[in-house]
């Protein structure tokens, strides 16, 4: 009996061997990353940009509604009238300080979904680690400039 | 004492969007079911008022009755409401009210006649509210209570614990109170960050004075005491036991908890509906679009909004492929803690967890904290490569199914570590208001979406697998069935996913399509409204339920008719699970808890919120 359940259990175990034996021919799934980019796909939500239009202008109308809209107060906007000669936005008026507290930010996306001229836009860079808590809130400047993440994007 | 001043930047409402009578009381419910007629005439006076409110059937009986009535609903055998499912309460004192500032609240279910029943307390005003503890009925209103006494400061009278049981024995006041303010800080930016005012910036910690370790009710000294956790591997969080042990053998068992309490609720009802979705995505954050489904069913069954059919079929395959993630989580976690061979499997299983999680990113652009899900639908409908990408996933799974049974099942390490451990026996599990597989695996037959189905879950043909040892091993047969029968949810779902709007065309509640904003007024009347205000839903008080892969979620939401919720509770699974700990480890070996605490399934974001 015990020498019956002693095969039987070697014979379990074997099988399960043979699950990670099977697992030796396949490729490997994991991405070498920081050697190899991420892929990731077009809606994923990382780090905010500002947008512009073709011609330069800012699409921020300094609305406010992102900042209205965010479940925890992460974004700061300051709205100041446009200098009709020099345009900063098509609209009358511009957003003269712009930021976001990325330390509060929770990435639910919903900035994005209120503006209503597509300014602000959750970018692609998930890589936002820092060495203070002063760096972690974006400025207007850097939310217009964000650079290029490193990702590869996916076919959606 | 701790400086909990609230400084958030509140958002400005126009005065004249505010509607007049706010905030309002939740109506009497009206007309009548056989259940609540059955004990309205049984009760008489001591019941208040009965009847059907939302669709639900809900009591208010006086406290003196309480526990007569429970005694009633459990016993009689037209009733037969064999678990209390959960036990909250509202503060009602900002309210137009001016007595019974105290209302607990309480859900029965009924598993054999597949009723639910609402029963409301108010209690009597005084320095010490307090209800009468229902214990002595349903074993398992002991941590509920628990709670309710810690978050909201109502006395239990018979209690056998009454202890907080999430906030610091020493914590000031009861927080979900409604005079206690929301706490927390101000967020800061480039202006504010020299301001002196922001010099406490995460420096507001609770002064603590070490006090000695307190001995848990029941034990004794005479043993040896330890203490697993709050930081061990095999407690899948921080949650801490306090062990009695004789020897190798377990004596006793006390579970601390509260080492990740956020106050979910509590910020719930400081923040518009839909903002509190992207709150549930962190609860249980291995199952968020379950905890996202939960959420909106109950704010849509306040509104009496109709969801979209193509809303619905995508919410169903959402949350049955969370089922399957969060169970692969489960099933890698818990083979790893028993069984040192597990490394293998727990790479096997995150890899297709992987694929799930891609599958979710590609939607709605987040992994883990989805929050894919709104009230009136969802927030964006599927991608095209979406249903290819599923269709590859539902050709690999039930194959790698196999594989995972093929290296457990009948393994001898598995079974010797899993059979006969933590054994609940099916009325054990009903007293102690289990839910989920802990509940199959006793051998209840229930399941929320084919008895109480919702969100088009009638729709579908898939088996509820039952397993009558209540031990680990049931459960583990439970769970892996459950996977199996996702897999074939899903299936269908896929092949009758009908065309039409991802989200309901109710523009008080869902925003106009952006291409509608340049062109209509009234779009974008509608668009600055939602975003700004939110929307008002009516008066009124509802529980949802769901299953969850852990077992009944509930939400149960009272409105006053504002745009924020004016009570939100989370009934959540893995807390009440977790209650069973102590039953299930008392004369096993130290070495089983950990088989214990894996085979519960418990996530501390959930129990703790
Ligand atoms: S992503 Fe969400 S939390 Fe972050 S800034 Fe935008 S609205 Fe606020
Ligand atoms: S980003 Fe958009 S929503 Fe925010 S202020 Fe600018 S225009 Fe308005």
């Amino acid at each position: 009996m015990a020498l019956r359940d002693l095969l039987k259990g070697a014979a379990e175990i074997g099988k399960a061997m043979g699950v990670t034996l099977k697992a030796l021919m396949e490729k490997p799934v994991t991405v070498e990353y920081p050697r190899d980019p991420v892929p990731l796909y077009p809606r994923f939500r990382g780090k905010h940009e500002l947008r512009r239009y073709e011609n330069g202008l800012e699409r921020c109308i300094g609305c406010m509604l992102c900042e209205a809209a965010c479940p925890t107060g992460a974004i700061y906007v300051e709205a100041a009238e446009n200098d009709p000669e020099h345009p900063i936005s098509p609209g009358e008026r511009y957003a003269k300080v712009y930021e976001i507290n990325l330390l509060r930010c929770i990435f639910c996306g919903d900035c994005e979904e209120a503006c209503p001229t597509e300014a602000i836009v959750l970018g692609h860079d998930f890589a936002m680690a820092n060495y203070d808590r002063r760096d972690f809130i974006l400025t207007k400047e850097q939310l217009l400039n964000p650079g290029d993440p490193y990702v590869v994007i996916r076919p959606e | 004492m701790l400086d909990v001043a609230p400084r958030v930047r509140k958002y400005e409402i126009l005065p004249s969007l505010q509607p007049p009578g706010i905030p309002a009381v939740a109506p009497l419910p009206t007309g009548e079911s056989e259940d609540t007629r059955r004990i309205a005439e049984r009760f008489g006076e001591a019941v208040l008022a009965a009847g059907l409110h939302h669709g639900q059937q809900v009591v208010y009986i006086k406290p003196e009755q309480l526990v007569a009535l429970a005694e009633f609903a459990k016993t009689d055998p037209h009733l037969r409401y064999e678990t209390l499912i959960d036990v909250s309460a509202v503060d009602r004192s900002e309210l137009p009210v001016s007595d019974h500032r105290f209302h607990t609240v309480y859900q029965l279910r009924s598993y054999s006649r597949k009723q639910h029943l609402m029963i409301v307390c108010p209690l009597e005003d005084g320095d010490e509210p307090t209800a009468p503890s229902l214990t002595g009925v349903y074993s398992g209103a002991n941590w509920p209570e628990r709670e309710v006494w810690d978050l909201m400061g109502i006395r239990f009278a018979g209690h056998p614990d009454p202890r907080r049981i999430l906030m610091p024995e020493n914590w000031p006041n009861h927080p979900l109170q409604k005079q206690v303010p929301l706490g927390g800080e101000e967020v800061p930016f480039t202006l504010t960050w020299e301001d002196p005012e922001f010099e406490s910036l995460g420096k507001q910690i609770l002064e603590a004075k070490s006090a000695p370790p307190k001995l848990p009710p029941g034990m004794s000294l005479e043993n040896m005491i330890i203490n697993l956790g709050p930081h061990h591997p095999s407690t899948h969080g921080v949650l801490r036991l306090v062990v009695e042990l004789d020897g190798e053998t377990v004596v006793n068992v006390d579970a601390d908890l509260g080492y990740l309490h956020s106050g979910f609720e509590k910020t719930g009802e400081n923040k518009r509906y839909k903002d509190f979705v992207y709150y549930t995505d962190r609860m249980d954050y291995l199952t968020a679009m379950s905890n996202n489904l939960g959420y909106c069913l109950a704010v849509e069954k306040l509104l009496g909004v109709e969801i979209p059919p193509r809303a619905q079929v995508l919410r169903v395959i959402m949350a049955e492929l969370q089922r399957i993630a969060s169970h692969l989580f489960w099933l890698s976690t818990h083979v790893l803690d028993v069984s040192g061979t597990g490394m293998s499997l727990l790479m096997y299983a995150t890899r297709e967890r992987e694929r799930i999680l891609d599958l979710f990113e590609m939607v709605c652009g987040a992994r883990l904290t989805v929050g894919y899900m709104r009230i009136g639908g969802v927030s964006r409908d599927i991608p095209p490569a979406f249903l290819p990408h599923l269709e590859e996933f539902l050709k690999i799974m039930p194959e790698q199914i196999d594989d995972y049974e093929r290296m457990l099942t009948h393994g001898p390490l598995w079974s010797e570590r899993l059979i006969g451990i933590g054994k609940i026996t099916r009325e054990e599990a009903l007293d102690m208001g289990l839910t989920g597989p802990m509940l199959r695996g006793s051998g209840v037959d229930w399941d929320l979406r084919r008895d109480a189905p919702y969100s088009g879950y009638e729709n579908y043909d898939f088996k509820v697998p039952v397993a009558n040892e209540g031990d680990c091993y049931a459960r583990y047969l439970v769970r892996m069935e459950e996977m199996r029968q996702s897999l074939r949810i899903i299936r269908q779902a896929v092949d009758n996913l009908p065309d039409g709007p991802y989200r309901a065309e109710d523009r008080k509640i869902t925003p106009p399509p952006r291409a509608e904003l340049d062109i209509s007024m009234e779009a974008l009347i509608h668009h600055f409204k939602l975003m700004t205000e939110g929307f008002h839903v009516p008066p009124g008080m509802a529980y949802q339920g769901i299953e969850s892969s852990k077992g009944e979620l509930g939400f149960f939401i009272y409105s006053d008719g504002s745009a924020r919720p004016y009570r939100l509770h989370v009934r959540g699974p893995s807390f009440n699970n977790l209650y069973a700990i102590s039953k299930m480890s008392k004369g096993h070996m130290l070495s089983d808890v950990i088989t214990n605490i894996g085979s519960i399934d418990i996530v501390l974001g959930e129990v703790d919120r």
